[in-house]
């Protein structure tokens, strides 16, 4: 399969050279990290990706039409022969993660795991999953999770389909659990394979 | 029955919410129709807001209250109830002054307080939520004004271009320097690099640092690492914006 | 019940029945996806051979193709057993809720027919009955009874109905009312002074008075 999707139009900064250095100037740092986070997670939203890894390439998209290889890199430029380095990329990541609260780790003891990227924060995806599950008459009822993001036949809406499993799994226990609206079913193998929400 | 229970709270909860969003829906249409009535009422009665204190005091709370800056009357009344350019009062170069400033004071840190007055009228045109056009030479005549209070502002012509320099309170004006290196900016398609600096001016090595790490530090310039042949390069950054 | 929002929704053994399933029609639906696939290669796979005349080797690849396909055949079957499994599994919970919502109500019912038994509903007017000979007693005893003798009754029913005539005879409803209507009513002819215009136009109008009243009857007939 090929991509369907045009590519994504970055803004006009990232064709700024000096982008990709870090600038040693504080102020000017602050506002130089706050648009490369508006790069990522733009980027993100359009490709409907909802991991990173550290050094900022896809893994996983909800989109199984697009080649994650073939999309055009966040952190370089060709055109402009500029790319990124790895300390600036932490530094943007960590900024991300920590000053804007639009990405974690997947694993914060195992941070070379790459990272999500929440430009849909986790309440939304929450929200989301409860309306679905809600509006197709299914609260109370035991899902299993591969029918929650791979089935094509119970009108699983778009923005839900094809969800990175681990994702939803966060989004049940971080979300729904807490909000005492969902219960967790695990599998001989110990993992997590189904969710009542109530 | 703890089910029951259950849909009858989220059914609840769900009918809270569509009246909420009515209501919310309701009001900002009255808002608005408030807003705009606000300003027809400031065009017809201007002369009456100036004149009288306690009225202009009220009108100013109102217009606080529904979220309105009457700075942006002023601007429009005073822009629109007079018809030619030239007899604009006092008033509109002056709230336009205060206006400049805020947008000086917001783009310091992209550009450390070199802003080029096209961008300058841009963003002057796009933050008002009231159309009012605004030329250079109206910046010109507001600038005046702010300057009877302190020489914060001045205009530079860098290669027919017109800038507006803002000094911050900690920095000093931009030396002839700084002038030159933005000069050789734009001629350059928006950087210089020492070695240009020193074929085209003819400064040393050290005149071109501190110029350029003073440039560094007040934000007038961005360093790239990764220029050809591993030249630094220093970028002006209003190039993003044009 | 009412603060249970925040305590997780509790996993009965039926819901565990039902996860095992669903879990086995997940991959059951996986091993077709995986078939399927295999199918699109091998009949690529043939295509190819016959393009490079390798007609044995075609074969081998649509025969291959063929079992996939029955396997597939048979993992619908399959399929359908489960999901016809969760449904019934599904429909026979509801029903059971169901059931368990008309024990509910009759037991209700029940506990209501029960208060309101006829021998309770009898027992409960006898003692009504009971209680007012008691009161008659109790009034006849102390010689001033409830209730006057028939002659004194008709006496009073009289009073009321002469009342009631001389109320309604004067037509006014509202007693609060009744004052302002009378101060404001004879003003209103004082002032308007046309004693001498009638003299001589009264006839007239008395005249159209009368047509009128005598086309009236008419129209009713007309239509």
């Amino acid at each position: 399969m090929t991509t369907t999707i045009t590519d994504f139009i970055f803004p006009k900064i990232h064709t700024f050279p000096p982008l990709y250095t870090k600038q040693p100037n504080s102020t000017i740092l602050s506002n130089q990290l706050d648009s490369w986070c508006q790069i990522i997670l733009s980027y993100c939203e359009y490709y409907r990706i909802t991991s990173l890894t550290i050094n900022g390439i896809p893994k996983y998209t909800q989109l199984e039409t697009i080649d994650l290889e073939k999309i055009p890199p966040i952190f370089e430029n060709k055109t402009i022969n500029r790319t990124t380095n790895d300390d600036f990329k932490s530094s943007i990541i960590h900024h991300l993660i920590y000053k804007l609260n639009k990405a974690e780790y997947i694993n914060p003891k195992k941070p070379e795991l790459g990272i999500y990227i929440y430009w849909r924060s986790l309440v939304e995806w929450g929200q989301l999953l409860y309306d679905y599950v809600d509006n197709s008459g299914q609260l109370g009822t035991v899902l299993t999770i591969y029918e929650l993001t791979k089935s094509d036949e119970n009108g699983l809406p778009d923005s839900l389909k094809n969800l990175d499993e681990t994702l939803l799994i966060k989004i049940v226990k971080d979300f729904l659990i807490k909000q005492g609206k969902a219960q967790i079913l695990m599998t001989e193998d110990n993992e997590i394979g189904g969710v009542k929400i109530v | 029955m703890n089910y029951s229970w259950q849909q009858d709270r989220d059914a609840y909860s769900q009918l809270g919410r569509s009246i909420n969003e009515r209501h919310t829906d309701q009001l900002s249409t009255q808002l608005s129709v408030f807003q705009s009535a606000l300003v027809n009422f400031a065009s017809e009665h201007g002369d009456e807001i100036k004149q009288n204190l306690e009225f202009r005091s009220k009108f100013t709370q109102i217009c606080n209250s529904v979220g309105i800056d009457p700075l942006d009357l002023i601007l429009y009344t005073n822009s629109s109830s007079t018809t030619s350019n030239k007899s604009r009062g006092d008033n509109f170069y002056i709230a336009l002054a205060v206006r400049i400033t805020e947008v000086c004071q917001k783009t310091r840190d992209l550009n450390g307080g070199l802003i080029a007055l096209k961008e300058l009228i841009s963003i002057l045109k796009d933050s008002d939520s009231l159309q009012i056009n605004i030329s250079q030479s109206d910046i010109e005549r507001s600038l005046i004004h702010l300057n009877t209070l302190g020489k914060g502002y001045t205009i530079l012509n860098i290669n027919d271009k017109k800038w507006l320099k803002f000094t911050s309170a900690t920095g000093s004006g931009i030396s002839n320097d700084q002038k030159k290196v933005y000069e050789l900016c734009s001629f350059m398609g928006g950087f210089v690099t020492y070695r240009l600096l020193r074929d085209n001016y003819d400064w040393d090595k050290i005149r071109c640092k501190t110029v350029v790490e003073e440039m560094i530090m007040n934000g007038l310039v961005w360093v790239d690492t990764q220029g050809d042949n591993g030249e630094y390069q220093f970028w002006e950054p209003s190039w993003i914006s044009n | 019940m009412g603060q249970q929002t925040s305590a997780p929704p509790k996993i009965t053994a039926q819901d565990k029945a039902i996860f095992q399933l669903k879990q086995q029609r997940d991959k059951l639906k996986q091993y077709q996806k995986k078939i399927s696939i295999i199918i699109d290669k091998q009949s690529n796979l043939a295509k190819v051979a016959i393009q490079h005349k390798q007609l044995d080797r075609a074969k081998f690849y649509l025969r291959a193709k063929k079992q996939q396909e029955s396997i597939i055949s048979k993992t619908y079957n399959q399929l359908d057993n489960l999901e016809g499994l969760i449904g019934t599994i599904e429909f026979k919970l509801i029903e059971k809720d169901v059931l368990y919502g008309l024990q509910q109500g009759n037991d209700v019912l029940k506990k209501l027919n029960n208060e309101l038994s006829i021998d309770k509903i009898d027992k409960v007017l006898d003692d009504l009955q009971d209680e007012r000979v008691k009161v008659d007693e109790i009034s006849d005893a102390l010689g001033m009874g409830s209730g006057l003798t028939n002659q004194e009754e008709l006496e009073v029913d009289e009073e009321f109905e002469r009342l009631e005539l001389e109320v309604n005879g004067d037509k006014i409803i509202p007693e609060t009312k009744v004052d302002e209507p009378k101060v404001e009513l004879p003003q209103v002819p004082d002032n308007k002074i046309m004693p001498e215009a009638p003299t001589n136009e009264l006839e007239a109008p008395e005249e159209e008075q009368e047509e009128q009243v005598t086309s009236k009857p008419n129209e009713p007939i007309a239509i």
